[in-house]
């Protein structure tokens, strides 16, 4: 799997240095041929405050052809732009206000509007041409697509045609010397040169972002959903770094935050197969805060190497295609078989949600421990949850609850002990557990696993400590009371009209709205349901949605009209039987005569 | 053969850590197969896990190897074949046609680039490609172009004061070839060693 990795906000920024790190030698005054990242993935940084741009040196300007680039995501937006006037006259948002509004429902609620006001489509497909919304179309377009594998072909052309005419491609190098001494970094490669160009292309997009914070957290949902409006099938995973306890730098709430992140969770994992993104990794920064008392740049370090398992491309022989991320991306969305008469019985399509992926992750050094201490060291001891931080897991969770396990290893270990070692703890079936192995490197073995939907099954788990249900219930029930207690400021944002402030009263305080949803998804935790999010909500939709009814990690849509129908006449039957019954009569009389 | 300089022996030191890096380099895949080979679920053929083990390293570093090891050809070549002061066969000095030319120092060193060193091209970097090579590591072998340059002045002052002879510049400038090799060689030796360990 070859990413390509797309760093939104100030959190993703600085991880995603820790991805595109330079494995090559740097001669300081020049370089020959592409930066070179661990795996070859490449990257982006997305950031809508152009001032965090310019408080660094690392990344360059996309425009000016600069790798690693940034790209602000308003950049294609003039500032006498018809769109620009149209939503702040009528809305009060700011197209290309810095840094926005450090609200996840700002965010939300300003790409909703491009979906579904007719009149701003039509302005801005007038004005932008290529899209019918400037900034997800000019992030995906100029930003990201050119270095997918989506980039070739025919669809390049015609994607070249509607892209920025300021893009001057991705390998827009200072001082880069082509053909002879590039090939240099081929020595040795058995790809034929036919083949140089689309491997080096990304095969998947790979989100940072933080949950709570300000521009990850708000672009996160809008960007994949516009990504995947585009390209239906092509591998889409989010990576989503819950905001720790406590109070930022920026000195916001934790309540404030954790509802960003709720609604940003909300919001990814509510979106049906083909609709949204294919996984939600999830981390817990109060974790890598506790293990590594608050150094950012070691948790940076540890999200990175958390994940180099599955970026490594040094697959065993004849593995090779192990790694293809449209295969992972199937077995991401692997759902138990049924037989005949379950079909049957059902009558109805089953719809899909986005999994929850914790990762579990352990290294130790090629000489000491074995494969048993190290898929300890990711799980914790069995039954020992917490306190967290003390094993590999990523986020509280209890590892004996996931459906599935995706299992990347880096070492020398034949896939059957790896299946008995991980199977031995979480207490899944060897055809539930996949495996993906990556040739060792001498020094040190890693692991990582990935738990899909660590959760559900039991009631009462939220009040275990270091169970996903119990964090989740945490900070939902702290999203709730910033809601309750912080109208004012959720509602009173200065530049708001009333049409917006209208929508948001209904969006968070309306029947069926925010504060009525979340309270169904503590009911589901505290009763042991899956999935914990099931509603789509939308500020500027239609909220009064029926319910689905849900199971499993699947979503049923309503039932089909026969099927009503069916029911009806037998609750009128029941009715009938009980109304005729002498006991009903009776009480019916003394109603009557009381 | 100079009797001021050991000059054969010196050279067997270095022809000797040359073979050992051979053997070093033959073995690690040997220990690597064996590895897979207890652990994989299927038959696999050499140039499979040949790719499979295959880093790419950087274009950066591996122009700088290049580079390295083609000036340490240069540099091998001025050391021991500038004057008949050490091996006493064939030097630079029995061509007086070059040897009198202003160029003449260039015209040895392109032959000795265009001749060895395109197999010295063909074959080296593609060793360093199957090893984990630190970004520290890499950083260091920096120096060696600077060992080299330094060896090839030593030897360049030799060839100038010629028939005179200083033993101390020709030590200094073997003491520098013999660090640059190592510097070359260190990271096939370490992941050799790191692979021992397993």
């Amino acid at each position: 799997m070859k990413p390509c990795v797309v760093g939104i906000g100030g959190a993703g920024g600085n991880i995603l240095k820790q991805f595109l790190r330079n494995q090559d030698l740097n001669l300081v005054i020049h370089r020959f041929g592409e930066l070179l990242a661990f795996g070859d993935v490449k990257g982006i940084w997305l950031e809508s405050a152009t001032q965090d741009t310019q408080g660094q040196n690392y990344y360059g300007n996309l425009s000016e052809g600069s790798y690693p680039p940034y790209l602000i995501c308003h950049a294609g937006v003039g500032d006498s732009s018809a769109t620009r006037s149209y939503v702040m006259e009528k809305y009060g948002f700011d197209l290309k206000a810095m840094g926005f509004d450090r609200r996840a429902e700002y965010l939300k609620a300003m790409f909703e509007i491009f979906e579904l006001d007719p009149e701003l489509k039509a302005k801005c497909s007038e004005e932008f041409k290529r899209s019918d919304n400037p900034l997800s179309g000019f992030m995906w377009n100029t930003g990201i697509r050119p270095f997918t594998t989506l980039s070739m072909g025919k669809s390049a052309r015609v994607s070249e045609k509607a892209g920025s005419k300021d893009q001057e491609g991705t390998d827009g190098l200072p001082g880069r010397i082509p053909s002879i001494l590039r090939s240099l970094n081929e020595i040795g490669r058995t790809k034929g040169a036919g083949e140089l160009k689309s491997s080096r292309l990304c095969d998947s997009i790979l989100f940072l972002a933080s949950l709570g914070g300000g521009t990850g957290t708000g672009f996160i949902n809008p960007i994949t959903s516009f990504v995947r409006s585009e390209e239906v099938i092509f591998p889409i995973f989010a990576l989503g770094i819950l905001t720790e306890k406590g109070s930022d730098k920026r000195h916001a709430a934790e309540g404030q935050r954790y509802l960003g992140a709720v609604i940003a969770m909300y919001d990814l994992l509510t979106r049906e197969a083909g609709q949204g993104i294919d996984g939600l990794l999830l981390m817990d920064n109060q974790i890598l805060m506790e293990r590594f008392e608050g150094n950012y740049s070691a948790m940076d370090g540890a999200i990175f190497g958390a994940l180099k398992p599955l970026l490594d491309l040094r697959n065993y022989p004849g593995d090779q295609l192990q790694d293809d991320a449209p295969a992972i991306r199937r077995v991401i969305w692997e759902v138990e078989a049924e037989n005949g008469k379950e079909q049957k019985d059902r009558g109805h399509e089953i719809r899909l949600l986005p999994p929850m992926l914790v990762p579990c992750y352990h290294t130790q050094p090629d000489t000491s421990g074995d494969i048993d201490t190290l898929v300890e060291g990711a799980f914790g001891k069995a039954g020992n949850l917490f306190p967290l931080g003390k094993d590999g897991r990523l986020f509280p969770c209890d590892p004996t609850k996931a459906d599935r396990a995706l299992v990347f290893t880096r070492g020398f270990f034949s896939t059957e002990e790896i299946a008995e070692a991980v199977s031995a703890i979480i207490h899944l079936p060897e055809n539930k557990i996949k495996i993906y192995r990556k040739l060792g490197d001498s020094k040190n073995e890693d692991m990582l696993i990935l738990l899909r939907n660590p959760y559900g099954g039991a009631s009462g788990e939220h009040k275990r400590q270091g169970t996903l249900e119990w964090r989740l219930h945490e900070i939902i029930t702290l999203s709730l009371k910033y809601i309750d207690e912080n109208q004012t400021n959720i509602l009173g944002f200065q530049s708001y009209k009333e049409i917006t402030k209208d929508r948001l009263r209904n969006y968070f305080y309306g029947e069926n709205g925010l504060i009525d949803e979340l309270n169904n998804c503590l009911d589901r935790l505290e009763n042991g349901e899956r999935p914990i999010f099931t509603r789509p909500l939308k500020i500027f939709g239609d909220a009064a949605i029926e319910p689905p009814i849900t199971d499993s990690c699947l979503v049923r849509p309503e039932m089909l009209a026969k099927d009503k129908y069916d029911l009806r006449e037998m609750v009128k039957s029941e009715l009938r039987q009980i109304l005729k019954s002498e006991d009903c009569r009776r009480r019916i009389r003394e109603i009557l005569e009381s | 053969m100079s009797e001021t300089v050991p000059g054969l022996y010196l050279l067997a030191v270095m022809m000797g850590m040359v073979i050992l890096s051979l053997i070093f380099h033959t073995h690690y895949f040997v220990r690597v197969t064996d590895h897979v080979k207890k652990t994989s679920d299927r038959n696999f053929q050499r140039k499979d896990l040949m790719a499979a083990l295959h880093i790419p390293q950087g274009s950066n570093f591996n122009t700088m190897m290049l580079f390295s090891w083609i000036l340490f050809l240069v540099a091998f070549a001025f050391l021991y074949f500038m004057t008949p002061d050490i091996l006493g066969t064939w030097d630079y000095f029995r061509v007086p046609q070059v040897a009198s030319d202003s160029f003449g120092l260039v015209y040895f060193g392109a032959a000795v680039i265009l001749i060895p060193g395109i197999l010295v091209a063909l074959f080296v970097p593609q060793c360093y490609g199957y090893y984990q090579i630190s970004a520290q590591l890499k950083q260091v072998t920096l120096l060696t172009p600077v060992f080299l340059l330094a060896s090839i002045a030593c030897s360049v002052y030799l060839g100038t004061i010629y028939p005179e002879f200083n033993p101390f510049y020709w030590y200094v400038g073997y003491v520098a070839l013999l660090i640059s090799l190592a510097l070359m060689l260190t990271p096939i030796a370490k992941g050799y060693i790191e692979e021992m360990r397993t």
